[in-house]
């Protein structure tokens, strides 16, 4: 069914649903609407009337997806999301204990990014639902896509030179790098961080003003946002310019206000669980 | 008419009379009621998909003319939750009338 009002409605009907839902939802709502079409064109429509009166049947695309967005999983992805904002702190000191070994990093630099693209998605998904939030997958696919190119190096650079790249390490810049590899996969880490750490203020920026105020934290959460983001920006500026103390200053400044604003969002998540209407 | 909460109901007890789709659910309990339980019909899907996630229906697909349909049929959890809506709804319904009943006696 290729008419655009209602693929416009039923774009906005699958918002928020993961990939295989949304195909299933479509699947069935084009399904219903081809059949109301038929049967208002026997009872002797024209196509165009008879699709205006199937859309109509149908009703309001915002609140048939915040239903089915209820039916599918809502108080399960808040407490997962809950779960992973609590890890992020002991995650984080459990990653400083093991930072002088080599197995330290390999293993618990992506579980430690791991809580971040969660509590982004579920925080996306929870602001598209509400009444004054808002439609913020640009900001989470600049985070997201961040934390990959920053990970993805990170790793190779490991495997292929058995330790840290120039972004983690604290004695070289990048300039320093010793092969076109190492300066190519340190780039794209420095690339990774940059996104990301613009992903999180303009993020923080852009929840700050909504009308929304998730129980009055959305907004200390926000400027906590912005404050780390803040942070691996001015990391990356002191990777460039070789500056340990403006590095470790900036690490600082984004590890705390990201583990302070998981901490927030986990208590706005097992607030917004509370909400959810129970399914059983 | 307003017909917040009894969706599910209704939906359990047109499915108690066999497998159905979406589209034909909607015109049962339209039709069933002389059209005076009017509602959007889009609003029908995250029911059932609510329905389905408790166990009281299931869906399946079946090729109808070429295409394939998602239908749904009621499950035992789901004929014995309709068994017990439907009591509670009559209890609800009877105590109203006569309520209704005394006022227009006294």
């Amino acid at each position: 069914m290729s008419d655009p009002a209602f693929e416009r409605w039923l774009r906005r009907a699958v918002r928020g649903l993961d990939a295989p839902t949304a195909a299933a939802v479509r699947a069935e709502l084009t399904d219903h609407y081809a059949a109301a079409i038929a049967d208002g064109q026997q009872a002797g429509l024209s196509r165009e009337a008879a699709g205006q009166a199937a859309l109509h049947a149908l009703g309001d695309s915002a609140t048939i997806a915040a239903g089915f967005r209820q039916a599918h999983g809502a108080r399960r992805r808040y407490l997962l999301a809950a779960v992973a904002g609590m890890l992020y702190p002991p995650l984080y000191l459990l990653l400083m204990q093991f930072h002088a070994r080599s197995a330290g990093l390999m293993v618990f630099n992506p579980a430690l990014f791991l809580p971040l693209i969660y509590i982004v998605y579920a925080a996306r998904v929870l602001l598209a639902e509400r009444p004054h939030g808002a439609n913020l997958v640009r900001y989470e696919q600049l985070i997201h896509t961040g934390i990959v190119a920053m990970c993805v190096p990170r790793l190779v650079g490991w495997l292929l030179y058995h330790q840290p790249i120039i972004a983690e390490a604290y004695t070289r810049t990048l300039g320093e790098a010793r092969s076109l590899n190492e300066f190519l996969l340190n780039g794209m880490a420095l690339i990774g961080l940059l996104l990301a750490g613009a992903g999180c203020v303009a993020l923080g920026e852009r929840t700050l003003h909504l009308r929304e105020g998730l129980y009055g934290l959305l907004k200390p959460a926000s400027g906590l946002l912005m404050l780390a983001g803040g942070g691996l920006l001015l990391y990356c500026l002191g990777t460039f310019s070789g500056s340990l103390p403006l590095r470790e200053s900036a690490e600082a400044l984004a590890v705390l206000a990201c583990m302070s604003a998981g901490v927030l969002w986990a208590l706005i998540f097992l607030r917004a669980r509370d909400e959810a209407p129970r399914l059983a | 008419m307003n017909m917040k909460g009894s969706l599910p109901l209704l939906i359990l007890h047109v499915l108690a009379q066999g497998a159905n789709h979406g589209y034909r659910i909607a015109g049962h309990i339209k039709e069933q009621s002389s059209g005076v339980l009017d509602f959007k019909e889009g609003t029908l899907y995250p029911t059932l998909h609510a329905l389905e996630q408790q166990g009281l229906i299931e869906s399946f697909k079946e090729m109808e003319n070429g295409r394939e349909r998602r239908y749904y049929r009621l499950t035992q959890r789901g004929a014995a939750a309709l068994a017990a809506e439907r009591g509670e709804w009559e209890q609800f319904a009877g105590a109203v009338n006569a309520v209704l009943k005394g006022a227009q006696n006294a």
